[in-house]
């Protein structure tokens, strides 16, 4: 009894001690986020204007205007452009593939309706890509007037 | 050893167990946290750089003096769906809303706050994760964090 009495008191005092201890509270929390495939264009153009002189209408071409497309992705993609429509608003049907494309240093090529892959890469911060335009002129067909094209459509899409 | 005195004996202990530890001294303290959900990162979060919660609640009570520290449970942020990116658990940052240094979250528990009064009360803190076109490809990144509050 005597063992017991003198076991019991430490015993008492040590979980009362412990009890102080365990006064500490705690709360857990998930901090989470989800990161889908992230791709971002932006033109520094929004449209291009052209001015033919006499020298060009004979030449049969105008000056080369770029637009300049800014791609950020954090996955891998590819950059197209085509024609929003087979023709010009203008005095008579001229067609999207007068409008001429190039991307860098490439060859010039007819724009079409159909999409058509420009440039594609992986993960990048604003990295710019210059595609020039031009437009292939005739004396006998270009009368005088007003040529609108609407629209050159970018892309960036899934390669 | 008589009746007596045996009686005498367990006044004292129960004396003693009353009043030289007596029930005020222990510290009744709480605390509450939810999750903290980025949501999903977007084209003006990676160009901002990061991904942010503004002042998220820590609902605290204590009748001491306190302090409340963070610490994560996990070495890092996970890894990417195609295996090839750990996120370093560093790109979670955090501070007291009311401040502007940020703190990489560590698996070390850091101070958030204190007091030397008791009460109850909540305070507010900012949560960050940082992010890059180049490194962060598509997951789901997360740490468990602990929250702990105890006697100054």
């Amino acid at each position: 009894m005597t063992i017991l009495r003198h076991t019991l008191t430490p015993i008492l005092i040590f979980l009362l001690s412990v009890s102080i201890a365990w006064a500490d509270s705690e709360d857990d929390s998930d901090a989470s986020m989800t990161v889908p495939g992230v791709r971002s264009l932006t033109l520094e153009q929004q449209s291009l204007h052209f001015e033919p002189t006499l020298t060009q209408m004979i030449d049969g071409w105008t000056q080369q205007k770029p637009i300049i497309a800014r791609v950020s992705a954090n996955v891998g993609w590819v950059l197209t452009v085509h024609g929003s429509s087979d023709l010009w608003d203008a005095p008579w049907d001229k067609p999207v593939t007068d409008l001429y494309w190039r991307y860098a240093s490439g060859e010039y090529a007819p724009l079409t309706t159909d999409m058509v892959e420009v440039v594609s890469g992986g993960p990048c911060n604003q990295l710019t890509y210059p595609i020039h335009f031009m437009v292939k002129l005739d004396l006998a067909d270009d009368v005088p007037g007003d040529y609108y094209y609407e629209y050159i459509v970018f892309e960036l899409a899934a390669p | 050893m008589t009746t007596e005195r045996r009686k005498i004996k367990y006044l004292i202990l129960a004396v003693f167990l009353l009043v030289l530890l007596p029930i005020p001294v222990r510290a009744e303290q709480s605390i509450s946290v939810n999750d903290i959900n980025f949501g999903i990162a977007g084209e003006d979060d990676f160009f901002n750089g990061y991904i942010l919660v503004q002042s998220h609640p820590i609902f605290w009570s204590s009748d001491t003096g306190w302090r409340i520290t963070v610490h994560s449970a996990d070495p890092n942020l996970g890894v990417s769906d195609d295996g090839t990116y750990v996120k370093p658990l560093s790109d979670l940052l955090w501070k007291l809303s009311d401040e502007e240094a940020w703190i990489p979250m560590t698996q070390d528990p850091e101070e958030v706050d204190w007091s030397e009064n008791g009460g109850e009360g909540v305070i507010y803190v900012d949560f960050a994760i940082q992010l890059d076109w180049h490194r962060d490809f598509p997951g789901h990144y997360e740490a468990h964090l602990f929250f702990f509050i105890q006697d100054l």
